[in-house]
């Protein structure tokens, strides 16, 4: 829509607006008289519009009356007309905003961007200026410099000149003086100054005490002698102590060397095991060494000799380089470890490592007998299966043969038992004949006896008891004390038997039977009821020396005596208690 | 430590003769020769004019007094004390005047350095010895007395001329390669001659007794070089000390540089020991009391001044108490003064001893000036060449000590002015110093010690020279001088 249709709109507006609201005022559009000039106004209006204008018409010849429905019509059609007018108004209007806004920014925008031209403009122009300024400083400074330059050259040269003025003129001047002095020192002498004297009172003699000497050739010789000779004695000394010096350094260096040798050779085998490949050259070089380092009296004998001197270095040089090289495989070998420790706790290391090795081994052992298992199975196999009679027959005769050994060796145990058990019997069948003798002899002893309580009711005891305490061997001198004490009872000597070293035939008789245990105290084969406190040892010995009638004494033996001995020292705590 | 009353003497002129016995002072145109264990007047002899320069004879039997100006010699004895000897330069003038070594010759440097003129006392010959060069150190003598070195100039170049004590021959002459010859001198065993450019150049080398260039040494270039040099009592070590603030050691083999010594601004060594010491002063009146006490005294009395009770605040008795007894003199019916001072300030008597890093005053020279005020200008090797000694231009108060063995900064010895004067024991490891103060300074590797010198009227020490036993010492003032016994069996009261 042009802007014209707008402006149209809007005098149109005003003009409706104008009356609407003026309505009550006079001045209303439309009153009681006009109405066909406004119907007719209104039709031209219409029409002017577009719409159709006879609406109006009909009802124009009656005067005021208005015919309503095409009035209506136009009025919808102008209300319609009217309100998408409107729409389209606030349609425009929101564009127009919308695009004044948008105008504005653009303005906006744009004077901005102007700006930052200008902006950029002036900056670009002071940068030109700078540049340019900067390019004139450059051309001033390089033309200082080159000036500078100049000046350096003209003051260096002039430096130079003025040195060689200077030393020139010093030099003529120099020699000015010296003629200067010279000419003086002729005048003075051509003057013959008399003041230049000296006065002695009477000469004084040289402080040596030695008369002046004239100047002659050989003195100047002497001097030179003199010298020469004093010179010699300063080299000479310093010589000495340089050698003195030498010789020290030497003995350090030699000592070193002996310790560093010391020092390596024990770690040879473990480098050796270390590193296989420089090993065996260092085993070599150290034999080598070794012999130079055995005969130190030939080293210190020709000290001097270059050779010498260039071996002991070379040594000393070698020696040092594996020193080092083992210090620094050392040194890894200990940070490895360290790292190691780092990595896992330090008590983690040793304990994994155990179970490792444990695992490993039971690994081991586990294969093993695996293994064995496996043989054994096969050879099962191999016996049970038929094969070739050879290979049985062999294998048979292995097993046979193993047997064999087997049973001769059990054989042989069984002959050796049977050899102990024949020995014991015969000691035991002697113990008993002497047993019976014994009992024979108790029983002699106790009729004896009873013949003496016999006579003892008669006046002649006394006499007849010495004769028999006489005639009595000391092993059965105790029989006198029952006789002391007349109270005694068989069950009380037994007792006292347990406590008594021998084990008096009294007390066998007493108890009936003798048990083993005590056939065998009585054969000294174990200790009486104190000594078993004692070490066994001890007593094995007593046997030992009881039994030197018995000529083997088998270790067998000894500790079955052990055993029993102990087994007999609780049956007679037993027997105590 | 006691100290000797204090004597006149002029121009700092007082030795002690070689062997010991003898002390000779000069005051103005006469000699004094007294004893040194009772300091008796045992000669006095009286010269023409004012003594300029004044030297024992090696054998202690003759004196030289030379009179400059009216380039006099006056030869005196001592056995013979009317025996005299009158040297004349004449027109020529004379600017130095020595002994030879033998003690029978004289050798007389003429003005300009037109010759050198030697006169011998034997046979009262003359010969002149030609074109000296005008240096440093132009002229040495071997420590045996055989042989004496003396650089020449002639033709611009620089020469030296080895000649026999003994006759005077001519055992060699040479051209150094030197610019400028400054200075040369023997090594103690007398067969290497140092000789050394002027300081444009720093350029050492080393000839043998024969003439024959054994090393040269540069340590660097377009700099100022060498401003001291010195050899080690053994000849082992050269001590260099150059513009450039640093001692370099040369060895006697190779003749190359072993070990260089630094003088920094800040000591950082923490081995070094530092002693620095701070002005702390103790009352003067109950001091100038005591002297005043002993110079009324006739008799024998004791004073004892202990500054400590009123100096309590600080703490440090040591520092300000000493005791003055005038006491009688051991020798001979004469009775003389001495004044005792003891127990003298004790270590650590240059104050605190700090620990490094320690800031040292450092005095920037002038560089429009010539010669200036900075660089190693004083080498001093301890009696056993233990102990190196040198002190710093630019630091002028501060004397460094360095051991030889360790090749390390051993002490720091910072005072509170600038060290006039420092000499080794004779005998042992032990250095005097003094500042220009009423105080003496002893250094050893036990410790240090300052005295003050108990004097009359501000005595204070310019110079200092030890007596050849390491006994005693000589504090020479401006018009005085005293004597400083060391006693080392502490004999108090």
């Amino acid at each position: 829509m042009s802007p014209s249709g707008q402006n149209n709109l809007a005098s149109m507006y005003s003009s409706l607006a104008l009356p609407k609201s003026s309505y009550n005022v006079l001045s209303a559009f439309c009153t009681e008289d006009n109405i066909p000039q406004c119907i007719s106004y209104i039709n031209q209006e219409i029409a002017s519009l577009g719409l159709s204008s006879t609406c109006m018409e009909a009802g124009s010849a009656e005067g005021a009356s208005l015919s309503t429905v095409p009035a209506l019509n136009a009025m919808y059609e102008l209300l319609q007309a009217h309100r998408r007018s409107r729409c389209s108004l606030e349609e425009l209007e929101r564009d127009q905003l919308k695009s004044s806004s948008t105008l504005e920014h653009m303005q906006i925008s744009n004077s901005r961007l102007k700006d930052q031209l200008e902006l950029s403009k002036r900056e670009k122009s002071g940068l030109h200026e700078t540049e340019r300024q900067l390019q004139l400083k450059i051309r001033t400074l390089q033309s200082c410099l080159k000036t500078e330059k100049d000046e350096v050259q003209k003051l260096q040269s002039i430096i130079a000149s003025r040195a060689s003025q200077y030393s020139h003129d010093s030099k003529r001047k120099e020699r000015e003086c010296t003629k200067l002095k010279e000419r003086l020192g002729q005048l003075l002498i051509d003057k013959r100054d008399k003041k230049l004297a000296i006065d002695v009172l009477n000469y004084l003699g040289r402080s040596d005490g030695r008369r002046s000497q004239w100047k002659t050739a050989k003195m100047g010789a002497s001097h030179e002698g003199e010298m020469y000779k004093s010179l010699l004695n300063d080299y000479e000394e310093r010589h000495s102590a340089l050698m003195l010096e030498n010789a020290e350094l030497k003995k350090v260096l030699q000592q070193m060397k002996r310790e560093m040798v010391s020092i390596l050779s024990p770690r040879k085998p473990c480098s050796r095991g270390a590193h296989a490949d420089d090993s065996y050259e260092q085993a070599g070089s150290d034999r080598e060494e070794e012999e130079e380092v055995g005969g130190p009296s030939r080293e210190t004998l020709d000290q001097s000799c270059e050779h010498a001197k260039e071996q002991l270095t070379n040594s000393i040089r070698q020696q040092w380089r594996r020193l080092k090289s083992h210090m620094e495989r050392l040194d890894s070998q200990a940070s490895l470890v360290q790292t190691q420790q780092q990595q896992s706790g330090k008590e983690a290391v040793p304990r994994e490592i155990h179970n490792e090795e444990m695992e490993r081994m039971r690994l081991e052992v586990q294969q093993c007998k695996d293994f064995i298992h496996t043989q054994q199975q096969l050879l099962q196999q191999q016996l049970n299966s038929s094969f070739d009679d050879e290979t049985a027959a062999l294998l048979n005769d292995c097993y046979t043969l193993e047997e064999k050994e087997r049973l001769k060796e059990e054989w042989r145990l069984f002959e050796e038992q049977k050899r102990n058990f024949e020995r014991e019997r015969k000691n035991f069948t002697e113990a008993a004949i002497r047993l019976g003798h014994e009992k024979k002899a108790f029983e002699e002893d106790r009729a004896s006896w009873l013949k003496n309580q016999f006579l003892n009711m008669t006046p002649f005891v006394d006499r007849k008891r010495q004769s028999l305490s006489d005639s009595q061997s000391s092993a059965l001198s105790i029989k006198s004390e029952p006789e002391v004490r007349v109270s005694y009872t068989p069950t009380q000597l037994t007792k006292s038997s347990t406590y008594a070293t021998f084990s008096t035939p009294k007390a066998a008789h007493s108890a009936g039977v003798p048990s083993t245990a005590e056939l065998y105290r009585t054969l000294r084969l174990i200790p009486d009821s104190s000594s078993p406190r004692h070490s066994k040892r001890g007593s094995w010995q007593e046997s030992s020396t009881i039994q030197a009638a018995d000529a083997l004494v088998n270790s067998k033996h000894r500790i079955r005596y052990g055993e029993l001995s102990i087994f007999s020292v609780g049956k007679d705590e037993n027997s105590l208690t | 430590m006691n100290f000797s009353e204090v004597f006149k003497q002029s121009n700092q002129l007082c030795k002690i003769s070689p062997d010991g016995k003898y002390l000779a002072t000069c005051v103005q145109y006469r000699l004094v020769v007294r004893d040194v264990n009772t300091l008796q007047i045992l000669h006095l002899y009286t010269c023409l004019d004012q003594i300029v320069h004044m030297e024992w004879s090696s054998d202690s039997l003759f004196i030289l007094c030379a009179m400059y100006k009216r380039g006099l010699v006056q030869v005196w004895s001592l056995e013979q004390p009317d025996w005299h000897c009158k040297i004349d330069e004449g027109s020529i003038g004379l600017v130095s005047s020595r002994w030879s070594p033998d003690g029978r010759h004289i050798l007389n440097t003429t003005e300009f350095h037109l010759r050198v003129t030697v006169w011998s006392l034997c046979t009262k010959a003359v010969s002149y010895i030609k074109y000296p060069k005008a240096c440093q150190k132009g002229m040495d003598f071997s420590r045996d007395g055989c042989y004496m070195a003396l650089a020449e100039r002639r033709d611009c170049k620089d020469y030296v001329s080895v000649f026999v004590c003994d006759d005077w021959h001519l055992l060699r002459h040479f051209e150094t390669e030197t610019q400028d010859l400054a200075g040369l001198e023997w090594s103690p065993n007398g067969c290497v001659l140092a000789v050394w450019d002027s300081c444009l150049e720093y350029k050492v080398l080393l000839y043998s007794l024969d003439g024959r260039l054994l090393s040269t040494y540069s340590a660097y270039e377009w700099s100022l070089g060498v401003k001291s040099l010195t050899w080690s009592t053994s000849s082992q070590f050269l001590a260099i000390g150059s513009y450039d603030e640093k001692v370099r050691i040369l060895n006697h083999i190779t003749w190359k540089k072993i070990t260089e010594f630094e003088h920094p601004a800040t000591v950082n060594n923490p081995k070094a020991v530092v002693y620095k010491e701070v002005e702390r002063r103790p009352t003067v009146a109950s001091d100038d009391l005591s002297i005043h006490n002993i110079s009324m005294g006739s008799t024998l009395f004791n004073t004892q001044s202990k500054c400590a009770a009123k100096d309590k605040e600080t703490g440090d008795l040591r520092d300000c108490y000493f005791k003055v007894m005038l006491c009688k003199s051991k020798f001979g019916g004469k009775r003389n003064s001495f004044i005792k001072a003891s127990p003298l300030l004790l270590w650590p008597a240059l104050d605190e001893i700090y620990q490094p890093p320690v800031q040292i005053p450092v005095v920037k020279p002038d560089p429009d000036r010539a010669n200036p005020k900075i660089g190693v200008s004083t080498l001093a090797f301890s009696s056993d060449s233990r102990y190196l000694a040198t002190k710093n231009d630019s630091m002028a108060s501060v004397v460094w000590v360095w051991d030889m063995q360790k090749l390390s900064l051993e002490a720091v010895l910072e005072h509170t002015s600038a060290v006039r004067c420092f000499q080794w024991d004779p005998r042992r490891p032990r250095l005097a110093l003094c500042t220009g103060n009423a105080k003496l300074y002893l250094w050893s590797p036990a410790g240090c010690v300052s005295v003050q010198v108990p004097t009359e009227g501000g005595f204070q020490v310019q110079s200092l020279s030890w007596h050849c036993s390491g006994d005693s010492l000589i504090l020479l003032g401006k018009e005085q001088l005293c004597l400083c016994y060391m006693d080392t069996d502490q004999e108090d009261n």
